[in-house]
């Protein structure tokens, strides 16, 4: 029981805007508390140099003396440091609803920094518990980031909410010899530069392969993509991140009414 | 009253029944999951609602990336414009869509919603990432496609769901997005031009010259590229004109959009309600008026 409630039995708390907090009432969704999971964690300083190597590719320029070839690889250490540090506050943000008997975590909101230098990393996990009036409760608290209306429309389409889904991957490409960057091995215009396309092709597909893999018979709905991308000392990072939401059907799909074009005269 | 998992949605459907979700998120959280699942979206969920009304629903999150090789030296000084970074960008983009589309095709999917277009171009490259949510048809009752049209390959659009069920529901159609752009060396001022108007405000002519030619050679292929695809207009073109940051002189105007056709025998304009919000903004207590 989260400390607020302890002092006051029947009082809850509650991370909702005025509007979900109405709808979710209506919905028979009783708030009980505002539930939180924190991680705070050092990146091993190693995390960036614990690459593989995926793919390599040789050196295409015209000198006849061994030098390095470039390669293209994962940085899985540094991704995996994220995706447990997400993992774990996910985990204790659960057990705090499970403690106070919600069925489920809505309008979860999820905050990831690095708190004293780029070695470091931080994951904030937060939402309203909930309790579902008259139905049994599941095996283990869910979670989503919808609330309110949007909830409700997701059930409306077939839908039910499982989890809150982050997942991320890093390519790092490092260049051997310039002139493999241009491809073909030649200097000129128009040569697609395959080391560069297939670096950011493996951090966008490794990403969403991650989740296809993490997901089961599930589906991520409302993702939110990023990607960043960084140079230095002769090497690329892309990476690739994906925060959404893992909802089941549990009916099919039926039409939905028309929706009607509005134009509104307010400012 | 207990809750019926097929009463509703449903084109009669007035008013959602708040209360029976909330009953049927209960029963559902307890019971198996039905359907293909495996779907990635990045489309926020009023935009998946919309969708389903115009009969698609989305399959996977695809991209496409393209990135070419521009040869040393091409940003040197100069006059005229930049060839070789107008054909690298071309390239790259013809890269990026190429692959997009397949992976949309192996989706079987009919096209591609809310394309976000990334374009980076550097001294030596140019590289151009295309990101969307592949999109396909919903089936009725009796196994029929809902959504009617058929294409030869996936289309491509930058277009919001909300955008384009407003532009089907008028009969009008996407194909692909088009693209114009051009990189033009801004001739340089005289040496004597350059110390004669340095204590003065004046406009700086050879500039202004130059970005109206970038200008026009983008818009032209802008509207070449719209023919080439069968198109018969563009939709919420964008417009990026900027200084090259690597390179001195050098302006780019890049302008790309979705290029569109009326495939209805005329164009259908849509109803639209009038909406007076109630919802003025709350007025708050401000603490500083009694100081």
């Amino acid at each position: 029981m989260t400390p607020d409630a302890a002092a006051q039995p029947n009082a809850f708390d509650s991370g909702l805007t005025i509007p979900d907090f109405v709808a979710c009432l209506s919905m028979g969704l009783q708030p009980v508390g505002l539930v939180q999971g924190f991680y705070c964690g050092q990146i091993s300083g190693w995390s960036s140099y614990s690459t593989y190597a995926v793919t390599t590719y040789p050196c295409a320029c015209y000198e006849q003396t061994v030098h390095n070839t470039g390669w293209l690889g994962r940085v899985d250490a540094l991704d995996s440091a994220w995706r447990s540090a997400h993992q774990v506050a996910l985990e204790r943000m659960l057990k705090e609803a499970a403690d106070i008997g919600a069925h489920g975590v809505v309008g979860v909101t999820t905050e990831m920094n690095h708190p004293t230098n780029d070695k470091s990393c931080e994951v904030h996990l937060y939402g309203t518990a909930v309790v579902v009036e008259g139905a049994a409760a599941p095996a283990q608290p869910w979670t989503t980031q919808l609330a309110g209306h949007k909830l409700a429309k997701l059930i409306e389409i077939g839908f039910v909410p499982s989890a809150v889904a982050y997942t991320r991957c890093t390519a790092v490409l490092v260049e051997g010899c310039n002139m493999e960057y241009y491809g073909s091995g030649r200097c000129g215009t128009g040569y697609v530069i395959i080391p560069l396309k297939e670096a950011h092709e493996l951090a966008r597909a490794g990403a969403i392969d991650a989740v296809r893999r993490a997901s089961g018979d599930a589906s991520l709905y409302d993702v939110r993509l990023q990607v960043h991308e960084s140079e230095g000392s002769g090497s690329t990072y892309i990476t690739c991140s994906l925060l959404g939401s893992l909802v089941r059907r549990v009916r099919g799909t039926l039409p939905l009414a028309t929706p009607i074009s509005t134009v509104s005269l307010g400012s | 009253m207990s809750p019926d998992m097929t009463s509703l949605g449903g084109t009669e459907s007035k008013e959602t029944d708040l209360h029976q979700l909330g009953q049927m998120l209960g029963i559902g959280q307890n019971s198996r999951a039905t359907g293909p699942g495996r779907t990635t979206s990045d489309l926020s969920l009023d935009e998946i609602l919309l969708l389903h009304s115009v009969g698609l629903e989305p399959v996977e999150v695809v991209f496409g990336v393209g990135c070419v090789s521009i040869m040393a030296g091409v940003w040197v000084w100069s006059t005229g414009p930049v060839t070789d970074a107008h054909d690298a960008f071309h390239r790259a983009l013809d890269e990026a869509k190429e692959s997009i589309r397949q992976q949309a095709h192996a989706a079987k999917a009919v096209g591609v919603l809310g394309v976000d277009v990334e374009v980076k171009c550097s001294y030596h490259r140019a590289v151009v990432v295309v990101t969307g949510t592949a999109v396909r048809s919903c089936t009725d009752e009796a196994g029929q496609n809902r959504f009617k049209v058929s294409y030869r390959y996936p289309f491509l659009c930058d277009l919001s769901a909300r955008d384009f069920a407003v532009l089907t529901t008028a009969g009008w159609y996407p194909l692909d997005l088009v693209a114009g752009v051009s990189f033009v060396h801004a001739p340089r001022r005289a040496l004597g031009t350059a110390i004669g108007q340095s204590t003065q405000n004046v406009e700086l002519t050879n500039y202004t010259e130059t970005l109206y030619q970038a200008r026009e050679a983008a818009m032209e292929e802008l509207q070449s590229h719209i023919s080439q695809v069968g198109g018969t207009g563009l939709v919420d073109a964008k417009i990026v004109d900027r200084p090259v940051h690597f390179a001195s002189h050098v302006v780019e105007f890049l302008t790309y959009g979705t290029a569109i056709k009326m495939l209805a025998k005329e164009h259908t304009h849509p109803q639209i309600a009038t909406v007076v919000p109630l919802d003025d903004k709350v007025r708050t207590f401000e603490a500083t008026s009694l100081d």
